[in-house]
């Protein structure tokens, strides 16, 4: 790198940039889907500012337990791209088959929290267990793909089935719902260009590459002259008349220096003790976007690890365990320091479960049902119904037992309060116990 | 009319990935036509160093294609592969590294090259297979996936096949695998493969051979190919009128691709459509760095993915599209926080038009009103030449007239 990036008071900056640049690493595909070549509607901030008009339908969420500043709910997705095993989250300790199925990937009974005689934590999950971790299980879908990309796109989409005719996010939707059209942005992606599952039909929904940008380009600093003349022109660019395309470049510049005073104005969190990972990163933004009380209701943060685990799975997965506990820990408490633990609902996804079987290498292909873990008012322990291990797919794969479908639902509907046909295709039944009344 | 230094800026901007400082200046006097003349006779790039095909040299890869595009001699052989890797799409992360430094080889060797011959070869790629899912695909059975987007996305476009021609496609181009015991190279089990003729866009089939004639002999090829790469080199999409007679050029050349892109540069609307298209971040970064004088770190693949475009990696399927996207407030984020990061620490040469040199450095001849507004108005804000040099630089990048090209 240049020698001169060191050259003035942005150290954090430049350090935090080659972590924060690593999230959204998952987000390809290819595969059999056909996607448009223009995206449907932009993902920009501010991308409906002008024309929305659609009204919010927030009215309907029932009211927070214990409310925030403004008493609105929230929502933080944590992505695990790649494809999570749910068999080593919550161990199917105690059903029958376990041990013969994962030969060598079973994790030791002394390494697992008990949570009945069938099922338990995985060990490394300690503080996210004493947090009230909610588990529901056997989350899928009937005819599941083994593509990484055909699945991510389901679930981005909120999609079962697959196919192109969807083509705006389940999170982009969401926003739509339960936004104020007027804010800079209701739904937020820590991470590059646009996120598939954010792409919203008129709700301003916005991608932040770096978590630091706003020191860069809001922080008042009025003694550093350059800094101050950097951030005052690159406020002036996003001003003036010129055709065509230009007009859209110069749009892009005003709503990053606008957003970024949302991010500048922020706290700097210093009492949080957030680990360094991207995922750390990520929920140390997100928590303190969502103190701001600035109209964004929904975040998703990837988790930056690699879940693809058809290798070394024990030792890679306890690992990724580890790195989950910490952060989320982390972000629950700060929730908490911050009086928003009523009032923000946290969920996991994660496009496919893996193989029942474990392979050669010490690893697990491709499976299918997996399970999805909630955080904040929620309902401690497990939900739902675990597929037999004795009664696989036709794969040698864990049959779904309920549809993501249903796991997006009980988001939307039972914390939102908006009901599941207006943003899913299929719709779907909420899975009911799993929020806390 | 704009003048001969912008319409050459303009060239090096759409056939390379510059211009860097000093070239349109070097090409001015000769005029307009002469630059053009010359980037269309200029020899392709030969690649130094060999091709990284280890299973761990997923960013190696990455980095070396880069280091091929801040040559100061990558031109238009080297735009034209760029287009077709965004075009016939293929990626690292289904296909592993080897099998992308192979295709990359192919499309290095028909980027201007004959069309036939180029989906002849990609088609049985071996990270095409991989990617598209050809490999070990049976007859009894057959996977639709890279039939479908043969038609749909690389060949014809949609409207000009038939369901059935997906399925007959698929059965005709079976039997294709890749031998992971004999180094990943691509083979033929004839009894996985097709055992009879089927009925194919009009004509029957019973080989991958075939379905690729079939496809290229297409009334809609060369009209589909056209419209792409005009889309690609000015901008916006052909009129009618000009979008069949750039079809007619390639038909009659025998699906060359070279007599294409020349009709398409040659035509007289590219100099009209400057400033119309969006620098994709790869292009932008490449550019960037010339201005800067940077010289490229390695591991530039997560760089690369905090601005969304990685090459090998594209994100599905349709490649990178030529869209707004790349103006969005997000890529405006991570290129200023680049920008600042890397703006040099040198000396204005003319202490009398400082933000002129920093604008000529970064080709910007015909930079809008707005702009040079702010820009002056900077300079004025700043003493020491030093800092007026690097502050200057970092905002020539950000500027939303270098976001364009």
């Amino acid at each position: 790198m240049n020698s001169n990036v060191d050259r003035r008071h942005f150290l954090r900056l430049a350090a935090a940039g080659s972590t924060a640049a690593i999230v959204g690493a998952c987000a390809s595909g290819g595969s059999s889907t056909s996607p448009a070549t223009d995206e449907p509607s932009s993902t920009s901030a501010g991308a409906a500012t002008d024309g929305g008009t659609s009204a919010p339908t927030n009215s309907q969420a029932p009211a927070a337990s214990k409310a925030s500043k403004s008493g609105e709910r929230r929502l933080v997705v944590i992505e695990m791209s790649g494809g999570n095993d749910g068999m080593s989250t919550l161990v199917p300790y105690g059903m029958p088959g376990y041990r013969d199925l994962r030969k060598r990937t079973a994790i030791d009974t002394k390494d697992i929290i008990r949570i009945n005689d069938e099922v338990g934590l995985h060990k490394n999950l300690a503080r996210l267990h004493k947090q009230g971790l909610a588990v529901l299980m056997g989350v899928g879908t009937p005819k599941p793909d083994g593509s990484h990309f055909e699945m991510m796109d389901r679930w981005w989409k909120g999609n079962p089935a697959g196919g192109n005719t969807v083509t705006t996010g389940f999170l982009g939707r969401l926003a739509d719902a339960i936004g104020d059209p007027g804010a800079r942005a209701v739904a937020v992606s820590i991470g590059s260009g646009s996120h598939p599952s954010m792409v919203s039909r008129s709700a301003p929904t916005m991608s932040i590459p770096r978590a630091d940008i706003g020191d860069l380009l809001a922080a008042a600093r009025p003694d550093d002259k350059m800094l101050t003349a950097f951030q005052t022109t690159l406020r002036e660019f996003g001003v003036g008349n010129d055709p065509g395309l230009m007009t859209v470049a110069r749009k892009g510049t005003a709503d990053a220096m606008r957003f970024a005073q949302t991010l500048g104005g922020l706290d700097d969190a210093d009492n949080s003790k957030y680990p360094g990972s991207t995922l750390g990163e990520g929920l140390r933004l997100a928590a303190r976007l969502l103190d701001a009380d600035n109209g964004v209701r929904i975040i998703h943060v990837p988790f930056g690890g690699d879940f693809d685990t058809h290798d070394d799975h024990i030792g890679r997965h306890a690992d990724l365990m580890s790195q989950l506990d910490e952060a989320l820990d982390e972000f629950l408490k700060d929730l908490k320091r911050r009086d928003l633990d009523g009032s923000v609902l946290v969920a996991t996804t994660s496009e496919f479960g893996r193989t029942a079987k474990d392979n050669g290498s010490a690893g697990l292909d491709h499976g299918a049902a997996s399970v999805a873990l909630l955080a904040g008012p929620v309902k401690a322990g497990v939900h739902g119904e675990h597929g037999a291990l004795t009664n696989l797919d036709d794969r040698d794969n864990l049959r779904a037992t309920v549809g993501f479908e249903s796991y997006y639902a009980t988001i939307a509907e039972g914390w939102f309060g908006v009901p599941a046909t207006d943003v899913l295709p299929t719709g779907a039944a909420v899975v009911g116990g799993v929020l806390k009344a | 009319m704009a003048d001969a230094q912008s319409l050459i800026a303009h060239l090096l901007r759409r056939t390379g990935f510059g211009p860097r400082p000093g070239q349109v200046e070097a090409l001015t006097p000769a005029g307009y036509g002469a630059a053009l003349d010359g980037v269309l006779a200029a020899a392709p790039r030969t690649p130094s160093k060999p091709l990284p095909t280890k299973d761990d040299d997923y960013d190696k890869l990455i980095d070396w294609w880069l280091d091929l595009l801040n040559d100061p001699n990558a031109g238009l052989h080297e735009k034209m592969v760029w287009f077709w890797h965004g075009h016939l799409t293929s990626s690292i992360d289904k296909s592993g590294v080897a099998l992308m430094a192979r295709q990359h080889e192919t499309l290095r060797k028909y980027a201007l090259g004959n069309a036939r011959q180029l989906f002849q070869a990609i088609t049985i790629d071996g990270a095409m297979l991989s990617w598209l899912d050809g490999d070990g695909s049976e007859s009894e059975g057959p996977n639709e996936n890279y039939s479908r987007e043969l038609m749909e996305l690389f060949a014809l476009g949609v409207g000009n096949y038939t369901e059935d021609d997906v399925k007959h496609g698929a059965y005709a181009l079976s039997g294709w695998v890749i031998d992971d015991e004999r180094d990943n190279r691509v083979g033929f089990h004839s009894e996985a493969g097709p055992q009879k003729s089927v009925s194919y866009l009009g004509t029957t089939v019973s080989s991958a051979r075939e379905v690729v004639d079939a496809v290229c002999s297409h009334d809609k090829f060369a009209l589909h190919l056209a419209g792409r790469l005009y889309r690609f080199f000015h901008g916006v999409p052909p009129t009618p009128a000009v979008h069949e007679e750039l079809a007619a050029v390639m038909r009659r050349a025998n699906l060359e691709i070279a007599p294409l892109v020349e009709a398409i540069l040659r035509h007289p609307t590219f100099t009209e459509h400057r400033m119309n298209r969006p620098r994709l971040p790869v292009e932008w970064l490449v550019a960037a760095d010339a201005v800067l004088d940077v010289r490229p770190s390695d591991n530039r693949r997560y760089l690369l993915e905090s601005m969304g475009q990685v090459p090998f990696d594209p994100p599905n399927v349709a490649g990178w599209p030529i869209a707004p996207r790349w103006l969005s407030a997000a890529s405006v984020m991570s290129r200023t926080a680049y920008a600042w990061e890397h703006s040099r620490d040198t000396e204005v040469v003319s202490v009398a038009d400082p933000v002129g040199w920093v604008l000529a450095r970064a080709s910007l001849f015909e930079v809008s009103a707005a702009t040079k507004a702010a820009l002056d108005k900077a300079a004025r804000s700043i003493e020491g030449r030093r800092d007026l040099a690097t502050l200057l630089h970092a905002l020539v990048v950000s500027s939303p007239d270098f976001a364009l090209c």
